[in-house]
């Protein structure tokens, strides 16, 4: 983990969730995880010591931590060296991080919660999860994933029929 | 990835006021643009209060189209296909594989018989096609789709072209960035009844196809409408056995400003009774690859500034290049003295070659050593530090002479690094009996490493080596194989070398006591295993 600096020279990144719950992560961080700070602190021309904030008040407390817990995870894992054995501990990270207790729900608010600072490295992550989760599955069982309903016209399934006979609708 | 709406301003925490027509466009624009960006607030307690009644609800239709192409294009074509069929609103949306590749391979795998008659194999490979763009079109002229590639890789001809048409249109309403369309007949030899199809390049050019940034075109027929304004932001182009008139081509090339990458193989021009010449005097600013093979043309006089790297035969007649004072790479092959008995072979190669400041050399040869041949060459090759010749060697040689050719070009390259000489010798080679000849020469003085294949008793190859391991002053590591690597083929892309070994099949131990390698190690180490040379040579 590199090593903040000590004392209160350190800037800081504020995220602000709904319910104004404040989420820090120093701006080193920042920088490399998201696209959006980057170009950001590029215009900035003055700050002191002000902390930039970014809110994010239409999504709930809990993606933005984990988005916060996931830049700091990456900022200190960029900083190790590459080996086999440190890809291999990222990948089971990034299982357990996006773990049984992540439902769909929370997948599409920490997605919304990537887009929004243009985290490219989790925006990554979980759409490698959500191509997972549709791969192989009939059109029916992605309806249940997704929740989607089935409301196709009996046109429509004529259509289908005759032009791509091999998908069981 | 949408970011038009995203600005500094957001970030430094100035919320957009509630009720502003701002806002107000925005949720219009989700609803009928398919367009949603995470920074508007509005749609938030549309959201919310579906969740509370449905947790597992992902609105994937309603991200960012960056954000769903990443997702898409993890996915295969057919499972996509599976997405569309969703509901209505995923057909409507017209989603797809951000690369769409129809090859033979795409539908005709597991469950076709081996059917015979082309035509009904190219009926049904345009009938699937045309079934996976159909729900993809909203209207005749436009599609939501975006694409980052379309690829039809099959044999088609004059026939099917109003098919070929519509893809095309379909590709560029997509905003492709990569079109190829290669028609190229399998087997190579047969032409399709109809002639080969026409491309319709003002579909290609204009401002609505913008996004064109690499075309691949095989087998086609390229005709300039004339009032051709160039694919503006075209960078890659390469033509397989395209008919163009050498006309057409320079104007394409010209109007083409942002053109970093030609590759034109086999061209035809219309005009064959007389060979015609390629001649660009404006210059070609962004020119850096420059690969030409199989050209039937008289002359190319090109002025390009930025070249790095170039590849050439000697299909063509005279090469002229001006101005390129980066080149850094060149290839050469020679084709057609193959069938010739010609005098001073590789000096000709040199002094055709347009540039003497490449760092890196590859050339394919042929000699037919059984002629006397001098070298006059004088011109050094100052930059050159690797060297790969590919030879195909033929004849019995009277004496070593054809081997000073190589001497004088290794004393014409001061600062060489790196040689690769691989052999392919034609005929039986009988051990010459002969006293080997010591080649003098001027010592060499940066030439580290050493490769050698298809090392044979031929009379001048073992020579050769001696003079190396003689005069290399810093030589580090010389490995000499009696093994015959290279390819049978004279085509550039065969041309072998030791970073590229595993994309050669190398000849099975029979094939290797057939022609003799087996007694040609043992020839090396009889005259190369000196003593002296153990700490560099390695013979395999």
């Amino acid at each position: 983990m590199a090593a903040a600096p000590s004392g209160s020279r350190t800037r800081m990144v504020t995220l602000i969730s709904k319910g104004g719950r404040n989420f820090k992560m120093p701006e080193a961080v920042a920088l490399v995880s998201s696209r959006s700070c980057r170009e950001a602190l590029d215009y900035i021309e003055y700050r002191g010591n002000n902390t930039m904030m970014i809110k994010l008040l239409d999504i709930d407390p809990k993606p933005v931590s984990m988005l916060v817990n996931f830049c700091n995870h990456m900022a200190a894992a960029a900083t190790s060296a590459a080996s086999d054995d440190a890809a291999q501990r990222m990948r089971e990270w990034e299982e357990r991080f996006l773990g049984d207790d992540v439902d769909q729900a929370l997948l599409y608010d920490l997605l919304s919660a990537a887009i929004s600072i243009q985290a490219d490295g989790l925006i990554d992550l979980v759409c490698k999860r959500v191509a997972h989760m549709i791969k192989g599955k009939t059109p029916q069982e992605i309806r249940t994933i997704l929740g989607i309903q089935d409301d196709l016209t009996p046109d429509q399934r004529d259509e289908i029929r005759t032009d791509n006979s091999w998908i069981d609708i | 990835m949408n970011s038009a709406a995203v600005s500094s301003d957001d970030f430094l925490g100035k919320a957009l006021p509630s009720k502003s027509p701002l806002c107000l466009y925005l949720f219009i624009a989700d609803t009928y643009m398919h367009q949603f960006t995470l920074m508007d607030k509005q749609s938030s307690p549309e959201r919310s209060a579906k969740d509370k009644n449905d947790l597992s609800s992902m609105e994937l239709q309603l991200l960012p189209p960056g954000v769903l192409q990443d997702i898409l294009s993890r996915l295969s074509i057919k499972e996509i296909l599976r997405m569309t069929v969703l509901s209505r609103e995923w057909r409507r949306k017209g989603i797809c594989h951000p690369d769409l590749v129809f090859t033979e391979g795409t539908f005709f795998c597991s469950n076709t018989t081996m059917n015979t008659h082309r035509a009904s194999r190219n009926a049904e490979f345009i009938t699937e096609v045309d079934n996976v763009l159909r729900p993809l079109w909203s209207t005749p002229t436009t599609t939501t789709t975006m694409l980052d590639k379309f690829v039809v890789r099959f044999s088609l001809g004059r026939k099917y072209k109003n098919h070929i048409d519509r893809w095309i249109s379909f590709s560029t309403a997509s905003k492709a960035k990569h079109i190829a369309l290669d028609l190229r007949p399998e087997p190579a030899w047969f032409a399709p009844g109809y002639g080969k199809y026409i491309v319709p390049l003002c579909n290609l050019s204009g401002p609505n196809c913008s996004c064109v940034k690499s075309l691949d075109l095989g087998y086609v027929c390229l005709k300039l409408p004339r009032s051709f304004n160039g694919i503006t932001n075209l960078k890659k182009l390469t033509l397989h056995m395209v008919s163009i008139s050498v006309n057409d081509l320079r104007c394409l090339l010209l109007s083409c400003a942002l053109l970093e990458s030609l590759n034109i193989e086999s061209l035809l021009s219309p005009r064959r009774s007389s060979l015609e010449s390629l001649c660009i005097r404006q210059e070609l600013r962004r020119l850096q690859y420059l690969l030409m093979h199989r050209c039937d043309l008289h002359m190319i006089d090109l002025n390009a500034p930025n070249l790095i790297k170039f590849e050439f035969d000697d299909y063509m007649n005279k090469v002229v290049l001006r101005g390129s004072l980066k080149l850094s790479e060149a290839t050469f092959a020679s084709y057609r003295r193959y069938l010739t008995v010609v005098h001073d072979a590789l000096d000709c190669v040199l002094n055709e070659l347009p540039t003497a400041l490449v760092q890196r050399l590859f050339l394919q040869l042929a000699l037919e050593t059984s002629v006397r041949s001098s070298s006059k060459t004088q011109t050094s090759f100052i930059n050159l530090t690797y060297l790969n010749i590919n030879l195909h060697i033929s004849g019995y040689p009277p004496d070593i002479s054809w081997v000073m050719g190589f001497v004088n070009l290794l004393e014409l390259s001061p600062f060489l690094e790196e040689l690769e000489l691989h052999m392919h010798p034609h005929g039986y080679i009988q051990t010459d009996p002969r006293i080997m000849a010591a080649v003098q020469g001027r010592p060499l003085r940066h030439l580290r490493s050493v490769y050698m294949t298809g090392f044979c008793s031929l009379l001048g190859v073992a020579e050769l080596a001696l003079y190396i391991l003689g005069n290399a002053t810093v030589l580090e590591r010389m490995v000499v194989d009696s093994v015959v690597r290279m390819s049978y083929g004279h085509t550039t892309d065969q041309l072998y070398s030791v970073c590229r070994a595993n994309e050669f099949v190398p000849p099975s131990p029979e094939d290797q006591e057939m022609f003799g390698m087996n007694r040609a190690r043992e020839y090396a180490k009889e005259h190369l295993g000196r003593e002296e040379f153990s700490r560099i040579l390695t013979i395999l």
